[in-house]
Order: structure tokens, then sequence, then C-alpha cells
């Protein structure tokens, strides 16, 4: 668990449950879940659908009373706060903007319901529109926006109401790929510009990595780690999140038997793994290697500087630009291993069929018991 | 098109063509024609605008029309705030089994016809009918009172008869509401009166429109209820129609009254969706 011990904490999650029955039996969404979100920041819930992301943010917004545990938001506890009387606004998943509404008056929905006079209405409602790049669309309609464009009406009609937390529930699920990935940076952009905290639940580790401060990976209704996008990246602290953040080869194989940390894999290569972690001999563990970790030899060198030296044959090459990989399968074995190709033009000449030579450093073969 | 093809539309066509032709183009030619006419001699006629001058100005006929509207409105308007939230329950509390049983026992009395189900009130409201007695005799009356043939007891009636056309039209017009939107203008501040108003009530205006529609024509065309429930003095426009028709075998008048029952409830209709903001044609597909 992170601690920001001189900075205001806007969302404070204390040991928050949620119960459901289902199909007759109990079943817990939300398991005892403790969070704290410093002022300014913005937090990633990262988990694969189903996890129980939108039950804890409906939790936060009011929507959900928790069985158990305490929700704080600006220091205060929102035990019997309803949502409407909660500093916190959400942008929920399809965004929910008003149809039968004008964009303006969309944007001036909330401010009017606190009673604020007309004309001042008017002004916040234009310098809201103005701020996420909708200046002039107040008169339309929302089916007339594009995509990004409600998007940034939805945020609005939420920031003109200066909220301490804005909550956000997977609002680029519905965008193409292109636009998600141009509004990723502008959602980042925009939360920096204004400072407002964000919660944003995700199941797409890129969208957390990307945008986020920090990030609660979640698993089965508990975070399974917390910590800065590149802790998760290059620290991960259980199997779960080694697989679910970024790209990893996963293979499973057993603690050896012998001094150092060297594990046996499954019908595999014995590998030096990372000595964090020290395993009884024969523990069955999961190991992660990063396709970026492998050093890739074409035509086969030596790769002294390795602890791990292995030898392949490239079975196929998938061009991505910088993304690129090759699928290489180890010699005398069945394992397949991604591995990064930079495209420097250092592995220009790469071709199925190639026999390679692998290096992989000690450090980046993760293992966890499983 | 090809021929075959317009050959086939017109055959599918034909049933719903001749339904219009003869029954509702036709009898309504045949009746404007019959309220522009007097007769003269035995067996003679000319043009007349006699049976309309009627209408305005013996006080009794547009008295009743009148007050037709106005109970018709009244009865359309305690329908729909009956209709509304049990539509709001069918339509967004209820789920799965539930539901659909709720639906099916709202159709369940339509398997009756109406003049048994208006029976049913009779024989609950009748000076020695069930109601009065139990009054009685739970000392709540001094003796058995009649509680039919007055304003009320046709209300009731037309109430009843009318809940299930402004049901299914709320239940679609609310089930089409997205559930977020209610939630979202909660999450920035609305509060329960405000959200009714401005997000349910606009998104299901024009279910309203075509539920109030149908209930308003229906009430104000029906004959059975008033005449069951409200006696012989109800004062029902319809009962007007058919002493001319019947009673009076004055098929001249009667004509004329049968046309401006269908003028001035279209014209009123109009007018009420223009004031509601409402188009006619889009309220006239849903209905
Ligand atoms: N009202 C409910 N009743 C029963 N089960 C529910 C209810 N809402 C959510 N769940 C269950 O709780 C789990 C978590 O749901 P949710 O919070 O929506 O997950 P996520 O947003 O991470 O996809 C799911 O298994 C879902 O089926
Ligand atoms: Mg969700």
């Amino acid at each position: 668990m992170l601690t920001f011990p001189d900075l205001a904490i806007d969302l404070d999650v204390r040991g928050v449950s949620k119960h459901y029955r289902q199909h007759g039996k109990d079943f817990t969404a939300v398991d005892d879940l403790s969070l704290r979100v410093p002022k300014g920041a913005f937090c990633s819930i990262l988990g694969p659908s189903g996890c129980g992301k939108t039950t804890l943010l409906r939790m936060i917004a009011g929507f959900i009373e928790p069985d158990a545990g305490e929700i704080f938001i600006g220091g205060n506890s929102m035990r019997g706060v309803p949502p409407n009387r909660r500093p916190a606004n959400m942008i929920f998943q399809h965004l929910a903007l008003f149809p039968m509404m004008s964009v303006g008056e969309n944007v001036a929905y909330g401010l009017a319901r606190r009673g604020i006079a007309k004309k001042l209405i008017q002004h916040q409602v234009d310098a809201m529109l103005e701020r996420v790049g909708l200046a002039g669309a107040a008169v339309k309609r929302i089916d007339q926006l594009s995509g990004g464009q409600k998007q940034r009406a939805a945020i609005a009609r939420s920031l003109v109401l200066e909220p301490t937390l804005l909550l956000l529930d997977e609002p680029l699920g519905a965008l193409d790929l292109k636009l998600r990935e141009h509004m990723k940076l502008e959602l980042k952009q925009l939360q920096a510009q204004i400072g407002t905290t964000f919660v944003y639940i995700t199941h797409d580790q890129s969208e957390a990595l990307v945008m986020s401060d920090f990030i609660a990976v979640m698993n089965q209704g508990k975070f399974e780690q917390t910590g800065t996008p590149q802790d998760l990246y290059y620290r991960p602290q259980t199997a779960f999140v080694a697989g679910f953040v970024g790209n990893s080869n996963r293979l499973s194989g057993r603690m050896g038997a012998g001094a150092g940390s060297v594990a046996q894999v499954d019908d595999g290569p014995a590998l030096f793994v990372s000595p964090q972690q020290a395993f009884p001999p024969g523990r069955s563990l999961a190991l992660f290697i990063r396709p970026e970790a492998i050093v890739l030899a074409c035509p086969p060198a030596p790769l002294e500087n390795f602890a791990n030296r292995l030898s392949g044959k490239v079975l196929s090459l998938f061009f991505d630009g910088a993304n690129s990989t090759v699928l290489i399968r180890l010699d005398d074995s069945d394992i397949e291993l991604h591995v990064a190709l930079f495209q420097n033009g250092f592995h220009a000449d790469i071709h199925p069929g190639d026999t390679v030579s692998l290096g992989i450093a000690a450090e980046h073969v993760l293992a966890f018991a499983v | 098109m090809r021929p075959a093809n317009r050959l086939l539309l017109w055959l599918l066509l034909a049933p719903a063509v001749l339904w219009l032709g003869l029954l509702i183009v036709l009898p309504h030619l045949e009746i404007l024609m019959l309220s522009l006419r007097q007769r003269v001699a035995p067996h003679e006629y000319a043009f007349s605008l006699q049976q309309y001058a009627t209408f305005f100005d013996e006080p009794l006929y547009w008295h009743t029309f009148a007050r037709t509207a106005l109970i018709s409105l009244l009865a359309t308007l305690l329908t729909l705030l009956l209709a509304f939230p049990v539509a709001w329950h069918i339509a967004k509390v209820a789920r799965g089994r539930s539901k659909a049983l709720m639906l099916a026992l709202l159709l369940l009395p339509f398997w009756a016809s109406e003049m048994v189900r208006t029976l049913g009130w009779v024989i609950l409201l009748r000076g020695s009918g069930v109601i009065p007695q139990w009054l009685f005799h739970l000392g709540l009356t001094a003796e058995p009172v009649e509680l039919l043939y007055n304003d009320a007891s046709i209300l009731l009636g037309l109430v009843y008869s009318s809940l299930l056309f402004m049901l299914i039209p709320l239940v679609n017009a609310l089930e089409t509401l997205d559930d977020s939107l209610v939630e979202a203008a909660y999450d920035l501040g609305g509060s329960r009166v405000n959200i009714l108003r401005q997000i349910i009530l606009s998104h299901a205006a024009p279910g309203i429109a075509a539920g109030s529609v149908m209930v308003f024509m229906l009430t104000l065309g029906n004959y059975l209820t008033p005449v069951l429930l409200g006696g012989k003095n109800s004062m029902w426009f319809t009962e007007q129609i058919y002493t001319q028709f019947i009673t009076r075998f004055n098929w001249e008048q009667g004509a004329a009254f049968a046309l401006l029952l269908l003028v001035l409830s279209t014209l009123m209709v109009w007018v009420g969706l223009k004031l509601t903001g409402q188009g006619f044609g889009e309220t006239l597909r849903r209905t």
C-alpha cells in the first residue's frame, strides 16, 4: 500500500465490502477494500470485467450502500449521504447525456439544480465548454456530436460542478481504437490542467498505464497490488499482476533443488530467476518474462553477459511497427517465447526458420508461487 | 417496381383498403350527406345546415357535448395519474417472471366483454349491491345508499375501462428510458421532483400523449359505460346520437351530431397536442 504523508486525501475507502445474492448463494463482489487517493491524483482501478470495479465506483458515488466499511470524500464520511449531495460526480459507461436537452442544457443541469442565477450559469457553461474544446457547441443536440465530443460534453457536465472527485466508469470503452488512443492522452492532459482528483476504472491495462499516477489492480473483489504504473510493470507482486499488466511470456515450472535461484521449466530448460523471493525446492512456480527483456542474437552469438543463454528457431514474425515481435521455439523443447524486435534495422533481416541465440538476465525472469 | 410485384402489393393491401373504404370512408361520406339535408316533404329532401344550427341553438345539445368532453378529459387525467406509477413499476422495478405476471393480470379483465365488466360495477355499486350493503352493515351509513347513477360512478367506469390503453404506451415509453439517465441526473444534484419532470416525463412525453389521445377518444365515444353506470340521465353525447338515430328516427340530426363529435374531438386532440408541444402525426403513429 502506498502512503502519501504530506498530501490531503480526497478519497479514503476503508474496509468496504459488498455482497450480492446470486442463484441463492452469497457472492462477494467487493471484498474488504481499502484505498487512499491524494488530492489531484489520477488513480485507476484496473481489473478484468466482473471483478467488482463498477460496484466499488457506485459505492463511492452513493448509488450502492456498502455492506461494511466506510467511505470518506474530502475528509467527510459519506455514510447515508445520497448521490445528489456527494461532492463526487460520475461519468457513466455510456455517458448518459440527456438526449432531451441541448449540449448547453446538459452542462447547465447541475448548476441549475444549485439554484445559481441564469446569467452566471450561462457564463460558466460557455467557459467549461471552451475548456474541453466544445466552444460554440452549446446549442447542438446530443446526437449531433461525434463520439469524442460526447465524451467531452459528459466530462464538462460533471466538471462544471467542481467536484472533489470525478469518477469514470470505462468511458472510453465504446470508442473505436484510434479515438480511444487519442482520448487517453486528452483525458490525461485535461486532468493535469484542471487538477481534479480522478478515479478511473478500466479493464484496459494500456489505458491505466498511460493515464494514471497510480493504479490499483483488482481481481475477484480484492486489490492485488497498488502502485505506480512503473511499479506494476517492473515489480509485479503477484502472478495475476505480472500476467495482467503488460505482455509477458508465461511459463510454468518448479523450483530447483540446488543452491541459487534456479527454476526448472516444465519440459524445458533450467532458468536463473530473479532472486527477489526464496522458494523451497520443488515448489511449483509461474514464470514471467517480458518480450522486450529477451535479447536476440541473429546470427547466433555467445551472449556471455546473460545468466540465461538459450537457442531456438524463429517460427513466425509479427510485424507491427514499433511493437513487432517474433515467436521463437526453444531447441529441444515445445516452449515458445514471444521476443520483441527493435526496429532500429538491427533485426531487419530476421526470417522464419532462422536459428537464433537468446539471452535473458536473471532479474527479468519473475517467479511466483502458484 | 416490377408489374408482378405491384400486383402482389395491391393484393396484400386489398383487405386494408377495402376495410378503410367500406367501413370508414363510405359510412362517413353517407353520414356527411345525411347531415346536410332536411326533409321538406315526405320523401323530399333539400340541402340545409339546419342540423348543425340546432346543435348550437339548443343548449341541451352543446351542454351535453361540453359535459361529455369535460368528463372525458377528467377521466383521461385520472387514468394517467393512476397508470403512471403502475407503468413505472412494470417497466423499471419488476423483473422477469413477476413482470410477465403483472402484464398478464392487466390483460385478464379484457377476456370478459366490456358489458360484463361494466355490469360487475353495477352489481357492486347499486343500492342493493355489495358495497352499499357492507357500508350499511358496518354502520357507516344509516341505510344502503345508491352509489350508481352519478358522475363519480361514470368516471370510475371510464377510468377502469381505459387503464390498459394508457398503460401499454406508458410501459413502452418507460422501458426505453435508460436507467443511467436517471442516475446521472441524481448524481448531478437533481431532486426527485426535478428528475421526474425533466428526465422521466420528458422522455415519456410521446407515450403519455399517445395514451392520453387514445383514452380520450375512447372515452368520448364510449356509450355502454355512461349509460349503464350513469343511468338514463347520464347526459353523454353518444347517447344523444343514439336517441336521434334510434328513438327519434331523425337520422339527419344524428348524422350531424356524429360528425360534430368526430370534428370537435379531433380538434380538441390537435389543440391539446399543440399546447403540450407534441407532434400530431408523431403521436398518431404511436397509438
Ligand atoms: N445487482 C447485482 N446483483 C447481483 N450481482 C451483481 C449485481 N451487480 C453486479 N453483480 C455481480 O458482481 C460482480 C461485479 O460486477 P461489476 O462491479 O459490475 O464488475 P466490473 O465493473 O468489474 O465488470 C459481477 O460478477 C456481477 O455479476
Ligand atoms: Mg463495469
